[in-house]
């Protein structure tokens, strides 16, 4: 879940023009790479819907999605879930394709019509439970989940492009403060460079809470099929690729050298080096799995806290008033 | 328990004839709680928007209840409440300051019943959070008369049915610590729609033990006797519950879900529900969604609207009034919003109907 953390902007010095370099030089790039293989992706799987065939292509879409996950702004603020509807503990995944495919349900044949579909069953997390889950996956090239895939992979790629066109002619204008403050707001690089510090800042919270904490469990109840990813074994790869995007991120942001960040990201390189399991299911019989884990948790915090002190404090941006608070 | 039928039957029969009304006010047809700078109000507001009279409390409120006929509002704290004040809307006066029995706490929500006569108050005890209707008679000086029985844990809202004997209990199930809002019992919590008569209970709802952690925490009622139940998820949101109950007394829950990523987006919070004015479709508050959803009165999603720090809600005869933390309201017909005012204000969580 977003944690949603408001920040009050005190800037202490003024805002680098490193903005432009981050979407530029690594934002607009990595939608794009992501657009084509998600293209590649779907054209893949028209020629050949065999698991053996698609797995590698899904792989490398999921590597790209990494590189931006954590920017849920613009076309992806309401988008990220068409790309990636993670986590799913009630079981709509398994539910809604099951479904689809006991109806052989005409709409894996229209385009338009599966662009309304249930989050369920579209985007990266439906893709990889039929082509890696033994429910899904003996199918043939004459069945409608193959059928069903191609639609899939199609509409993902579609959404994908949907979202890396909306980054580039609308919200990075936005954000390089070309808004013409009718249509458009006029947001000032102050403005901008905190969004996107924000971005970083809870993406890496994000990241321990979903992606460690999640399958961590507690150490009488591991729970690793909360990993994210868990079936097409990326589980580790998913947090290492996250925290490298978002690091460089950081980097670009602020046009400086970040050694604590670094170190940090630094060590949780060397504590994934020593995983032995990519997909966690380990961490249930393996308390030194379980601990590596909790280690990696720790060391993303740190990256956090590195990315806090080396940019927040820096540029006098720190936490302010948390509007989360019910009855 | 006799006595105290026949102590409501006398009310009833006594019920005098108002001389100051709520017209002597500026004719509100709602109250809201509100912060107002630093400080905290009750506000008066009427069908168009605009605040009818506004008078000081002394910390954040929450919700409030309005006398049917007198220009007298009941104004409960945020929970635990350390108050419950009597408020003579015309002068502000506080005419009462209510005074749970010892160990007690109020928890946010009340009403008057019998014309007037009689004030229901939501209240637990501090130490276990076991749920009582504290009953206050209110035409007589709200001497505390007695309590009933909520038969669950953290009550919240309240509301009559249109029989005028039954009542209906959101037992949100949680226990908090007895001097704050800490929350003990998540794991084993059992919230519970509990019916009531003012001589026990008559019936009692519970959810699916996978929906155990879903607080049941406010209320609307229609004429025949449907009951909406908005819910808050206590715990991890991506587990994305359906966050609306409806039931009838005789019938089955039905849960109301909308699509996963409408879902997703209320983080499995509603803050407030009412019926629209025709009574054919219900809808939630979600300020962390900053967005209203609207259902079926069988449970079928209709459709968002977005609005910031929403949560305020209740019914106007052609759908709804919304209220936020930014101070506007806004009237929702069909789901679109129509700017009604903006006050300089920040509307706290609940419109109530007068």
């Amino acid at each position: 879940m977003i944690r949603a953390t408001l920040f009050t902007i005190a800037f202490a010095t003024p805002a680098a023009a490193n903005v432009d370099s981050l979407l530029n030089d690594y934002i607009l790039p990595s939608w794009d790479t992501f657009a084509a293989s998600a293209a590649t992706m779907a054209d893949a799987t028209a020629a050949d819907c065999s698991p053996e065939n698609v797995a590698p292509y899904y792989n490398d879409a999921f590597d790209h999605w990494l590189n931006v996950r954590n920017l849920k702004l613009g076309p992806t603020e309401n988008g990220t879930l068409n790309i990636e509807f993670w986590p799913d503990d009630r079981g709509f995944i398994p539910r809604t394709l099951a479904d689809l495919i006991a109806d052989q349900d005409p709409i894996a044949y229209d385009a338009d019509e599966y662009a309304t579909m249930s989050i369920a069953a579209r985007g990266l997390m439906s893709i990889e439970m039929l082509v890696f889950d033994d429910r899904f996956n003996g199918y043939g090239a004459d069945d409608y989940t193959c059928d069903l895939l191609k639609q899939i992979t199609a509409d993902f790629s579609a959404e994908v492009a949907r979202q890396s066109n909306g980054w580039a002619n609308d919200y990075a204008p936005i954000m390089l403060g070309e808004g013409d403050g009718v249509s458009t707001p006029v947001i000032d690089e102050e403005h901008a460079f905190a969004t996107f510090y924000t971005q970083i800042v809870s993406g890496l919270e994000n990241l321990t809470i979903q992606n460690v904490n999640r399958p961590l469990g507690t150490f009488d109840r591991p729970r690793e099929t909360r990993a994210n990813a868990w079936r097409s074994d990326r589980a580790l790869r998913n947090i290492v690729l996250s925290a490298d995007a978002m690091v460089e991120q950081a980097h670009l942001l602020m046009g400086a050298d970040l050694p604590a960040t670094t170190a940090a990201l630094g060590e949780l390189h060397k504590t994934a080096d020593r995983v032995t399991d990519p997909s966690f299911a380990n961490i249930e019989t393996d308390t030194q799995a379980w601990l590596l884990l909790q280690i990696m948790g720790q060391n993303v915090d740190a990256i956090g806290a590195g990315v806090s002190n080396e940019i927040g404090l820096v540029m006098g941006i720190s936490a302010g008033f948390n509007a989360s608070d019910g009855d | 328990m006799a006595n105290r039928r026949q102590f409501l039957t006398s009310l009833l029969a006594a019920s005098a004839a108002p001389t100051i009304s709520w017209a002597s006010v500026g004719n509100p047809s709602f109250i809201a709680a509100a912060k107002v700078g630093d400080d905290y109000a009750l506000c008066g507001i009427t069908d168009t928007g605009q605040i009818a009279f506004q008078v000081p409390l002394p910390a954040r409120g929450h919700a409030g209840a309005g006398h049917p006929t007198k220009p007298i509002a009941v104004a409960f704290a945020r929970r635990p409440g350390t108050f419950a004040l009597v408020i003579d809307c015309l002068t502000g006066a506080v005419m009462q300051d209510l005074t749970a029995p010892t160990g007690r706490s109020f928890s946010g929500h009340g009403m008057f019943l019998d014309d007037g006569n009689l004030l229901l108050t939501t209240e637990q005890i501090a130490e276990t959070s076991e749920g009582f209707l504290g009953l206050w008679d209110a035409s007589d000086n709200f001497k505390r008369i007695g309590a009933i029985p909520t038969h669950g844990l953290g009550p919240h809202d309240v509301k009559l049915l249109d029989d005028g004997a039954t009542l209906v209990v959101a037992n949100g199930g949680i226990h908090t610590d007895a001097f704050g809002r800490t929350k003990l019992n998540i794991e084993t919590m059992r919230p519970n729609l509990a019916y009531l008569s003012i001589d026990g209970l008559l019936d009692m709802v519970e959810l699916d033990p996978e929906l155990s952690k879903n607080s049941i925490r406010h209320l609307a009622v229609r004429p025949d006797g449907l009951v909406g139940f908005a819910m808050q998820w206590q715990a991890d949101p991506s587990f994305l519950p359906p966050i609306l109950g409806l039931h009838k007394r005789g019938s089955d829950v039905i849960l109301a879900e909308a699509p996963l990523n409408e879902a997703f987006a209320m983080q499995g919070y509603a803050g407030s529900i009412a019926f629209s004015g025709d009574g054919h479709e219900i809808a939630i508050s979600s300020p962390k969604g900053g967005r209203l959803h609207r259902f079926t009165d069988t449970g079928e999603f209709i459709g968002a609207t977005m609005q910031t720090d929403v949560c305020g809600l209740v019914t106007l005869p052609r759908g709804y009034m919304t209220s936020d933390g930014y101070g506007h309201i806004a009237a929702m017909e069909n789901g679109a919003l129509r700017h009604l005012a903006e006050h300089p204000v920040n509307w706290d969580n609940h419109i109530i109907a007068l």
